[in-house]
């Protein structure tokens, strides 16, 4: 369900879709090991399935994000990504 | 002999010697690329001894140096250049693997039949290079030791390493000729490793728990133990066209013309019949010995349509540096065609009437629709957040 802005919606007005969403990722050894929920709870990442790169955007603000698609203990499969500019973990789909 | 290393030091500057040779021994300057911040990018020896170096703004140059002739890249002419250099030394063998826009690295096993010693297969090979591009050969038992026996020759000449002479060769060699990153070299040097010597006395696992894999790598390269093999390079299938602009021109409209002709008339070649792309490499030729190029890979493999389609929302903001005089396309990465199953229409789903009507009866409740459908803005985006957007829905 698509939040209510509260301004006065426009034709030609364009929100992205899929925003990434920040999130706490536990990491050894450069690799994630464990998502940290918004009310604290720890879940394991029990199994990487892929991780790939994006590089892109050189010749302005940079992009650079190295993304995982996880398993966690509970069986879920989520996608994350670490921006290698800022070094904040953040969620989404891909 | 095992692998021999070509080098063409200052590629792209000597390059451009190809058409004006009566440049040569001048100093010559190349910049950076126009819409950015001009500073030199590469000079010639006569322009660094001087005084300039790379990093510098024009300004200082001209102060240093006003003799100085300043070399506007060419990334198209580069890549024709480069080509033919690799398409001439294939003559020599198949086996041969470019490393970055100037240098090659070639197998010599196997080789012996045809040429007497190692530095008459390098003088072989130094003349399929054209002498203006002062090309310098290198002969080692592995590819590290080639390449710098290559950046110590002379132009024009050839250096050969032999087997047991490869450990005190690279003794004096300084650390930054490895195959590192700044930060790495820097951390080196400050450890007090200033050559490859330095490096080889140390043992092994000093050297790898400071700096890892990649400082295990280099200590064996210091020391000699090279096992890299040349890898020749991959052929993909690439369709290329091209096309000359019956006159220069500036206006995007006419690009676009060009090139949605370029597309239909490389897919309407038998190669890519049933056939779709992974890459598509744009080139345009600029008056005044100018160019501009492009690479663009697809999230999916796309059909004609589609190709002319990002084509043309890529090209959206060009802004070309002068009037364009040819176009060259090449396709790469053909692959079978792919395809996505549509819907029936008779399963097609109701809801977008209903939809309609209920967005009209909010629109007179609250003066707009506070709906809101999803719409493919850069659907071949690698960047997620790119690809749809919400727009409002006002049927």
């Amino acid at each position: 369900m698509v939040k209510n802005p509260r301004t006065s919606p426009r034709a030609d007005q364009l929100r992205p879709l899929n925003t990434p969403r920040s999130i706490n990722v536990v990491t050894e050894q450069a690799l994630p090991v464990a998502v940290i929920g918004s009310n604290g709870t720890r879940q394991e990442i029990v199994d990487i399935e892929d991780a790939w790169c994006i590089d892109d955007e050189w010749w302005r603000e940079p992009i650079q994000r190295r993304y995982y698609r996880v398993t966690l203990e509970t069986g879920s499969v989520r996608t994350m990504y670490l921006d290698q500019v800022s070094g904040t973990w953040h969620e989404q789909g891909y | 002999m095992a692998i021999a290393c070509i080098i063409i030091p200052h590629f792209s500057l000597r390059m451009t010697l190809l058409d004006r040779p009566d440049l040569d021994g001048l100093p010559l300057v190349l910049t950076s690329p126009p819409n950015s911040r001009t500073c030199v990018v590469d000079c010639s020896p006569e322009a660094a001894r001087r005084g300039v170096r790379p990093g510098m703004i024009l300004r200082e140059v001209t102060a240093l140096c006003p003799e100085a002739i300043f070399i506007e890249p060419n990334p198209v002419r580069e890549a024709i250049a480069f080509e033919r250099i690799m398409t001439s030394l294939e003559t020599f063998s198949p086996n041969i693997e470019p490393d970055g826009t100037d240098r090659w690295y070639i197998d010599l096993h196997g080789l012996q039949r045809h040429d007497a010693s190692p530095i008459a297969a390098a003088e072989r090979l130094l003349k399929l290079v054209p002498s203006i591009m002062r090309p310098r050969a290198g002969i080692a038992p592995g590819k590290f030791t080639a390449s710098i026996a290559a950046r110590k020759a002379t132009p024009g000449s050839s250096l050969l390493i032999e087997e047991d002479g490869v450990r005190s060769f690279l003794q004096n060699i300084p650390v930054a000729w490895l195959p590192l990153d700044f930060n790495a070299i820097t951390r080196m040097e400050r450890l007090g490793l200033s050559t490859l010597g330095d490096l080889a006395n140390l043992p092994v696992a000093a050297v790898q728990a400071r700096f890892g894999a990649q400082g295990r790598h280099v200590w064996n390269l210091a020391s000699g133990i090279d096992d890299q093999i040349v890898k020749p390079r991959e052929r993909q299938e690439t369709i290329t066209e091209s096309l000359t602009m019956p006159a220069p021109s500036t206006s995007r409209d006419m690009l676009l013309i060009g090139l949605r002709q370029l597309v239909q008339r490389a897919f309407n070649r038998p190669e890519l019949q049933h056939r779709h792309v992974r890459q598509a490499r744009l080139q345009v030729v600029i008056e005044d010995h100018r160019s501009w190029e492009r690479e663009m890979t697809f999230r999916e493999p796309a059909g004609c349509e589609r190709v002319i389609e990002i084509l043309i929302h890529r090209l959206q903001s060009l802004e070309l540096q002068g009037p364009a005089e040819r176009l060259i396309l090449s396709l790469i990465g053909l692959v079978s065609e792919t395809s996505r199953q549509e819907l029936l229409p008779g399963l097609r789903s109701r809801r977008p009437p209903n939809i309609a009507s209920a967005a009209r009866q909010l629109k007179r409740r609250y003066g707009n629709s506070p709906l809101y459908h999803v719409v493919e803005v850069e659907p071949w985006s690698r960047i997620p957040e790119r690809r749809h957007a919400l727009i409002s829905y006002d049927p």
